[in-house]
């Protein structure tokens, strides 16, 4: 089966990922073993579970992600590319699996080094801010 | 085990049913509310001119959508947008700090799990200690600092003024391990996000910057309109109460041993 894998960076329907697979069965993992190395406390995953109440047919578990994924006989995911490596880490654990990214829409074209925010934003800036001519 | 789970519908009753599902997870319920329709309506309300004028101060008109963008329910891009169409460039000074945000998270691109350990040696002596219970608990004695954290454990939510200033107290006046204090303030934070938590933590101990951040009372006092010093059971031994020169020389001139 494949699912389109709502991690917690990604609980809003008009993102593009959600737009691009609207026929995949949209699933969301509450991962106690996740929710524990973060050291999340309950108004977060609150704050998380009313964002879930807003996209349809979506189906949300509570266990471990590679159980879910086993019970559900996933052997496909697609989800939102993310720096996040706790999030990477995570998707990870469920090795060997098809997992698809689709990025995420950029806030400026950059591919700098990221040393120091000045330089950064010396170079995107004009993006937002085009200089007058 | 696991358990397909049927959400209420009503507020309260979901809140009380993720308590029962999740008894392990602590702390106190949500007092923001989350989802696509209410990050829309607290864009709505946004004004990024005054947000310009005012944002240092604690009460100044900054947006509160942190929480919002850390879960996509809101992105840069339409926040971006939104301040541009409506205040052009009087919108400059919040598109650059959302540009923080992104900047952050091109660093966690970049480093991955090694943004949780020091970047860069620090340009001053830092300590190492654990987080004592005397901040977790909001019992310093220091109104200003017992308020943040308070707020922090109750709202999840902390003014970026109050965080540099408070994770400059404890980082630099109290010595603790910057990585402790980070991951303990990431969990209570609703907007909880390991690139601008973790980053902020290293600009301001000075291990992903060129220098410390210290902040004196005259700082604190005028953007917090002297709110915490009027009571403060500390105010007659204010620890920051000196110039920033003397306060650098007393927390850095001799290397810190625990
Ligand atoms: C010690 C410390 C810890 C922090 N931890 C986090 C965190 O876990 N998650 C988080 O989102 N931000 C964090 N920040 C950054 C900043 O404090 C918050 O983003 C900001 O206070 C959120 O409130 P707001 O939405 O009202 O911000 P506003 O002032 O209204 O700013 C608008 C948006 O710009 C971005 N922004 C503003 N300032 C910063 C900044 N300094 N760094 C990064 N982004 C910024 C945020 O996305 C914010 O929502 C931290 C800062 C410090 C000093």
């Amino acid at each position: 089966m494949k699912i389109l894998l709502v991690h917690d960076e990604m609980i809003n329907e008009s993102l593009p990922v959600f737009a691009q697979y609207p026929d995949l069965q949209r699933v969301f993992v509450f991962d106690p073993a996740f929710i524990a190395a973060e050291g999340w406390t309950m108004k977060r995953v609150q704050f998380i579970a009313d964002g879930l109440m807003e996209i349809p047919n979506i189906h949300v578990y509570k266990g471990a992600l590679t159980d879910v994924c086993s019970s559900l006989s996933v052997s496909h995911i697609v989800t939102q590319r993310t720096p996040n490596h706790c999030i990477s880490a995570w998707l990870a654990g469920l090795t060997p699996m098809l997992i698809d990214y689709v990025d995420e829409s950029p806030f400026v074209r950059y591919s700098g080094r990221v040393t120091r925010f000045t330089k950064y934003w010396k170079t995107v800036e004009p993006q937002w801010f085009p200089k007058a001519q | 085990m696991i358990e397909r789970i049927s959400l209420s519908s009503s507020r309260a009753e979901r809140n009380a049913q993720l308590r029962q599902l999740f008894p392990e997870v602590a702390g106190v319920d949500s007092v923001f509310e989350g989802g696509r329709a209410a990050a829309l309506q607290r864009l709505r309300k946004l004004d990024a001119a005054a947000y310009g004028r005012t944002r240092n101060s604690l009460d100044g008109r900054v947006s509160r959508l942190s929480p919002y963008f850390r879960h996509g329910m809101l992105t840069l891009h339409e926040a971006a947008d939104f301040a541009l169409t409506h205040f052009k460039g009087a919108s400059y000074k919040f598109v650059f700090e959302l540009a923080w945000r992104d900047f952050w998270r091109r660093v966690q691109a970049a480093y991955g799990a090694r943004i949780e350990q020091s970047i860069e040696p620090p340009k001053v002596p830092i300590g190492q200690r654990e987080l004592p219970e005397d901040i977790i608990n909001a019992a310093t004695g220091l109104a200003c600092m017992d308020a943040f954290a308070r707020e922090l454990v109750e709202t999840g939510y902390v003014h970026n003024h109050a965080r540099m200033w408070f994770a400059s107290y404890v980082v630099h006046h109290r010595k603790v391990d910057w990585r402790a204090a980070a991951q303990w303030y990431y969990g209570e934070l609703i907007d909880g996000d390991r690139a601008s938590n973790h980053l902020s933590w290293q600009w301001i101990a000075s291990t992903f910057s060129s220098k410390p951040y210290l902040f004196n009372r005259e700082n604190l006092e005028r953007y917090s309109d002297g709110v915490y010093c009027e009571q403060c059971p500390a105010k007659r031994r204010c620890p920051f109460d000196q110039s920033y020169e003397s306060l650098h020389e007393k927390l850095f001139s001799t290397e810190f041993s625990q």
